[in-house]
Formats: C-alpha cells, sequence, structure tokens
C-alpha cells in the first residue's frame, strides 16, 4: 500500500507544490507544508476507496490542511533591489516572469477564493468543484465571477480603474 | 471565464520542484514530520524535567512536609500539562474527516477549538499546581507579595498571548469557513 501511495503522490506531486506555492510566502514553509500535506494525505490513504479521482482526494486533503495548519507570521522580505539575482532566493525556483506574476496575484486572494480558483486553473468543471468543496454549482459560479474580477485588479490595477 | 482560461496553462504547465519518491516516502513517517518531531523532544524534556524533580521531591523540594492539596495540585497541574501535549500530537496523527472540503474544515476548526481550551486550562492547572506547592508554607511578607504577584502577572501575560494567538487562528479559519456556507 505504502508503495502504491508513493507513486500516487510523485506522479500528482504538482498539485501539492502549487498549492505551497499559493498559501505560503516563503520556500521553507512551503517545504513544511508539503510534507505536512504527504503526511495527512498518508494518514488519510487506508480509507480512500478509488469513489472519486486521485486528484479531487488530493485537492481536498492539501486545501484543509494549507488552510487550517499553523504558519508562522513573518514579514515578507523582498530582496530583489538588495541582492544580486543569481542570490536571489526566488532564483533556485527558475519560474517564468508570467508564471510568478500569477502566483503571486493567487497568493493576495483569500484562502478560500485560493482553493476554488486552483480548482478551476487545474481543470475541474462545475460539478466536480461541487462536489470537491461543499458549494453549490451556482456558488462556485458566482465567487469564480468575482476572483476574476479581483485578480484583473491585482495584475492590472490602472487598466481595471478605467 | 475566458480571462481566468488564459492562465490555466500557465497553471497547469507551471514548473516546479520534483521530490524524489525516496523522500515523499520519508514524509509517510512521524518522525520525520517536523511538528511532531517538536512535540515528542518537548515531550522527552517535560518527562526528563518531571522525573528529576520527582527524584528531589523529599530532600530537595520537601515534598512529604507540604499540605496534601499542594502536593495534589501540583501532580494534577503536571498530569494535564502533558495530557495537553498527548492531545495535539494525537489530532496530528489522527486525519480530519469529511466527505467534501467543507465538512473537513469544520472538523478542523473544531479540533483548534479543544486544542485551544486544553492549552488555557492545562497550562493554568500546572501554574496553579507549581504556585500552590511552592507557596503552601511560605510566610510571606511585603517583598514576597510582591514576588508572588510578579510571578502570577508574568503567567497571565504569557496566558493572554498565548489565547490571543489561538484566537487569531481560530477566526481566520472561521472566516474560511464561513465563504464555503
Amino acid at each position: 500500500m505504502e508503495r502504491e501511495f508513493v507513486q500516487a503522490i510523485e506522479e500528482n506531486q504538482a498539485i501539492i507544490h502549487k498549492i505551497c506555492r499559493i498559501y505560503r510566502d516563503r520556500p521553507e514553509d512551503r517545504e513544511d507544508l508539503f510534507q505536512e500535506i504527504v503526511f495527512q494525505c498518508w494518514r488519510a490513504y487506508p480509507k480512500f476507496q478509488g469513489r472519486s479521482k486521485f486528484s479531487s482526494w488530493l485537492y481536498r486533503i492539501a486545501l484543509n490542511t494549507a488552510m487550517a495548519s499553523y504558519r508562522k507570521q513573518s514579514p515578507p522580505i523582498d530582496l530583489h533591489g538588495s541582492l544580486p539575482d543569481r542570490l536571489h532566493p526566488m532564483a533556485a525556483e527558475e519560474t517564468s516572469e508570467n508564471e510568478e506574476r500569477l502566483f503571486q496575484a493567487l497568493r493576495q486572494l483569500k484562502d478560500s477564493e485560493k482553493a476554488i480558483v486552483s480548482l478551476y486553473l487545474e481543470g475541474f468543471n462545475y460539478r466536480e468543484m461541487a462536489e470537491i468543496t461543499g458549494l453549490t454549482e451556482n456558488n462556485i459560479g458566482v465567487r469564480l465571477n468575482r476572483i476574476k474580477h479581483k485578480l484583473k485588479q491585482i495584475l492590472n490595477p490602472k487598466a481595471s480603474k478605467q | 471565464m475566458k480571462e481566468l482560461d488564459d492562465f490555466k496553462a500557465t497553471w497547469q504547465d507551471s514548473t516546479s520542484q520534483n521530490t524524489s519518491g525516496t523522500a515523499i516516502q520519508g514524509m509517510t513517517k512521524a518522525g520525520k514530520h517536523p511538528v511532531l518531531r517538536r512535540l515528542r523532544l518537548k515531550f522527552f524534556i517535560q518527562i526528563a524535567a518531571l522525573t528529576a524533580f520527582l527524584l528531589l521531591y523529599r530532600d530537595a523540594f520537601d515534598g512529604p512536609e507540604k499540605p496534601l492539596y499542594a502536593q495534589v495540585a501540583l501532580i494534577v497541574g503536571a498530569i494535564l500539562f502533558l495530557f495537553n501535549d498527548l492531545l495535539g500530537v494525537l489530532f496530528l496523527i489522527r486525519p480530519v474527516h469529511g466527505a467534501q472540503l467543507k465538512d473537513q474544515l469544520q472538523n478542523s476548526l473544531h479540533r483548534m477549538r479543544i486544542l485551544a481550551r486544553s492549552s488555557a486550562i492545562c497550562s493554568s492547572a500546572f501554574a496553579l499546581g507549581v504556585l500552590l506547592f511552592f507557596t503552601s508554607v511560605i510566610a510571606f511578607d511585603t517583598a514576597k507579595y510582591m514576588i508572588l504577584a510578579g510571578m502570577v502577572a508574568t503567567f497571565l501575560f504569557a496566558l493572554f498571548f498565548s489565547i490571543r494567538i489561538w484566537q487569531k487562528r481560530i477566526r481566520r479559519l472561521q472566516n474560511s469557513l464561513r465563504d464555503f456556507d
């Protein structure tokens, strides 16, 4: 059972990494959250009977863990201006500028909004999102619309004022 | 949802770290869990301190000469202090149940409230037990009352901050859960 679990997590680890990126600001906090999510999934795995997709089950546990677990409070320190690029902590993650802009914008949403938008971006339809979250499909549509406007304001603050 | 759809490709193709199967396998072990590891160390230190205290109970602390109520208060306080740590470990190890995210968040909130109350009650009981034990046979004068007042104030200060931290965590989760109603 452990080998099967490890293989499933390895194949779907991008989901966990993405959730860690939007729910935690610092790389060390993301590592801690990744570990916490894997541990919680392992403890819950014996009850996973395959009635839903593994990715749906994984999202449910990962999002609950991200929202409920303790996060260290520290002021975000941006060293962009003071360190050479090669020494900047983010440089190690080799992310494209577009990708980092998107994730930075997503980090500014509320926890519940992050959950809903991450499910949508992953490609789940409204019915699947409703099953995972417990919201109605109509509610999800309304919230996604609000999130869309909020992201527009975050990513293009000048354009959204016009 | 056209504009959000524009981000789908960026999200789904995002580059991320690759964690090896070996590392993932290690994460399933309680011994490698960062919080459980710290709790386990804290638990062992507390057991060692309490054991040392029991060994010195008769000679260094004149234990049997203290009133019965003070001895009972100390023992009960110490047991509750250890119980609180065990509760934290139990909640970390047992998975949060719930068919949907909303149910899991509700259960997480319920656990958080239990841990917050337990933390406040158990640390108060332990502090009271220690205080009663060491002050039960003291003849108090003004200076000693001042010292006692200082110790009580320090404890209340620490308790206040602990409760504030828990309230903040609970409020945050409550707000998230409200969004799922």
